[in-house]
C-alpha cells in the first residue's frame, strides 16, 4: 500500500499519461487509474479533481463539455502542447528521482 | 445515493459558495454517483457502495487553493499544492493563494490522527507524572512519623534523608516523562495552541473518536472519582479505630494509603481522556472559524492540576495545624466537588452545544 504523500507528486504524470492516449472525465481517470495500480494505490477523488483542476490552472490540459453515452453531462479533459512537453519533463524527472532514490536503497535490502 | 448527497452538502458547507465551488461540487457528486452506480454494478450492497464511495472521497482541504478560497489556506500549508515545479509554473497558478487575509493552516485529517495518536500513546505517561507528583510526598511522611513514633529503629534525622530522597527521585522522574510528552507533542503545537482553521472532516472525524472512547471515560471516571471519595478511609480508620499511640505512629502510612489511592484513581481516569480532550482542541473555535483555547479539556486538565493541590493543602493542613484527626474530610470533600465540576462542565459544553 502505498501512502498518498509518497505518490503526490505523480499524481499529474499519471493523469496527463492517461490523457495522452484520449480526452477523458475525472470517473473514467480514477478508474484507469485503479486499473493501473490495483490495491496498491487508490486515489482519492478530491486528489484526482484538485490535480485536473491544477493541470487546467496551469494550461496543461483543457476541458469542454460533453456527455456520456448515456446522455449524462459530463466535463470532458484534453491534454495541451504544454500538457505534452511538461509531461515528456515529469517522465525525465522520474527517471532521475528513481535513479537517485535507488543509489540510496542499494544495500539496504539484503 | 441520498446518503452521499448529504454527506458532499456536509463537507461543502463550510466553504464559500462561489461558482467554482459549485462546479467542483457539481462534478465531485457526478464523480461520486458513477462510482457508486459501478460498485452496485460489481456486486456490493447499497450500504457497502456508500461506504466505499465515502471512503474514496478525500479531504476537500488539498482542493481549496485550487478552486480560489485561498481566504481559508495560508501560505506554507502542508496541504497546498506542491507538485509541478517552479519553472513550468506561471506565476499566477503559483502564487495564487499569497497576500489575502492571513488565516492559519486549516488542520488536515493527517495531520490530527498523528496527534490523537501520538496524545493516545502519551496520555498514560502523563498520568503516571501527574500520580507521581502525588506519591512523591508519601515515603517521607511514613517514615518521619513512623520513626518519631518509635515504630521503626530509625533516627528522625536519616528518617527525613531517606524520605526526602525518595520525594526528590519520584518527583525529578514524574518531570522527565512529562519532558518526554511535551518533546513528542511539539510537532503539534500549533494544534494545541488553536492557531489552526477548523476543517468539517476533520470536526467530524474527531467528534465521532471521542463519542467511540466515551463509555469507558465515563466508566474510569466514575472508578476513579470512587476512589477519591474511598481515599480518606485508610486515614479515617485509622484515626478513630487505633489506639492513639499506634495512631501517633502509623498515621504517615496511613496518609501514604491514601495518596496511593488517589494516584490511582488518576491513573485510571487521565489515559481515558486522550479522545475528548483531542475532540475539544480540533473542534473549539471562535466566531471566525479559527480554534480558540477557551475551554479546552477542562476536566483533564483539572484533574492533573487539582489533585497534586489537594494533596498539598491536605498535607500542609495535617502537619502545619497538626489536625491529622479531622483533615481527613478534605479527601471526600475534594472528591464530590471534583464530581460536581465534572458534571457540571459537561452539562455546561452540551448546553451551548444546544444553542
Amino acid at each position: 500500500m502505498i501512502s498518498a504523500d509518497a505518490i503526490r507528486g505523480y499524481v499529474d504524470l499519471m493523469v496527463l499519461s492517461l490523457l495522452r492516449q484520449r480526452p477523458s472525465y475525472a470517473y473514467e481517470l480514477a478508474q484507469q487509474i485503479h486499473a493501473v495500480t490495483g490495491t496498491e494505490y487508490t486515489i482519492k477523488q478530491t486528489t484526482l479533481y484538485t490535480a485536473v483542476k491544477r493541470l487546467e490552472g496551469a494550461n496543461l490540459v483543457t476541458s469542454y463539455a460533453g456527455a456520456s453515452a448515456s446522455g449524462k453531462p459530463r466535463t470532458y479533459y484534453q491534454i495541451t502542447a504544454n500538457g505534452l512537453e511538461h509531461l515528456e519533463q515529469k517522465v525525465a524527472e522520474w527517471h532521475d528521482t528513481k535513479s537517485v532514490v535507488d543509489r540510496f536503497i542499494e544495500g539496504v535490502e539484503a | 445515493m441520498n446518503v452521499i448527497t448529504a454527506y458532499l452538502e456536509t463537507m461543502f458547507s463550510a466553504y464559500p459558495h462561489n461558482p467554482r465551488m459549485l462546479e467542483a461540487k457539481a462534478e465531485l457528486h457526478a464523480m461520486m454517483e458513477d462510482a457508486y452506480t459501478g460498485y452496485l454494478a460489481a456486486g456490493l450492497s447499497e450500504n457497502e457502495a456508500v461506504g466505499r464511495v465515502i471512503t474514496e472521497f478525500g479531504n476537500l482541504d488539498e482542493l481549496a487553493p485550487q478552486l480560489g478560497i485561498s481566504a481559508e489556506i495560508a501560505p506554507g500549508s502542508s496541504s497546498a499544492a506542491p507538485v509541478l515545479s517552479a519553472t513550468t509554473v506561471p506565476p499566477a497558478y503559483a502564487g495564487s493563494d499569497t497576500a489575502r487575509r492571513p488565516a492559519p493552516a486549516p488542520v488536515t485529517r493527517d495531520e490530527a490522527e498523528r496527534y490523537a495518536d501520538v496524545r493516545r500513546r502519551t496520555e498514560p505517561r502523563l498520568a503516571f507524572a501527574v500520580a507521581m507528583f502525588v506519591v512523591s510526598p508519601a515515603a517521607l511522611v511514613a517514615l518521619v512519623t513512623l520513626s518519631s513514633g518509635g515504630a521503626i529503629g530509625l533516627g528522625q534525622d536519616p528518617a527525613v534523608l531517606i524520605g526526602l530522597a525518595c520525594l526528590l527521585v519520584v518527583v525529578v522522574t514524574g518531570v522527565l516523562m512529562v519532558v518526554r510528552r511535551d518533546q513528542e507533542l511539539a510537532p503539534f503545537r500549533r494544534l494545541a495552541a488553536g492557531e489552526f482553521t477548523r476543517a468539517p472532516g476533520v470536526d467530524r472525524w474527531a467528534d465521532e473518536l471521542a463519542a467511540e472512547v466515551a463509555p469507558r471515560r465515563a466508566t474510569a471516571l466514575q472508578v476513579a472519582i470512587g476512589l477519591w471519595i474511598l481515599a480518606a478511609s485508610p486515614v479515617l480508620a485509622m484515626s478513630l479505630l487505633a489506639p492513639p499511640a499506634v495512631t501517633n505512629s502509623w498515621i504517615g502510612v496511613a496518609v501514604a494509603g491514601t495518596l496511593v489511592m488517589v494516584a490511582t484513581g488518576l491513573v485510571v481516569f487521565i489515559p481515558t481522556n486522550w479522545a475528548q480532550s483531542v475532540a475539544e482542541t480540533l473542534t473549539k473555535t471562535d466566531g471566525d472559524g479559527h480554534a480558540s483555547d477557551e475551554r479546552r479539556s477542562i476536566v483533564g486538565v483539572i484533574a492533573a492540576f487539582y489533585w497534586p493541590l489537594v494533596v498539598a493543602i491536605f498535607l500542609a493542613w495535617s502537619f502545619v495545624g497538626s489536625a491529622w484527626g479531622i483533615s481527613w474530610v478534605i479527601w471526600p470533600i475534594a472528591a464530590v466537588l471534583f464530581g460536581a465540576l465534572a458534571s457540571g462542565l459537561s452539562a455546561v459544553e452540551r448546553y451551548r452545544a444546544a444553542q
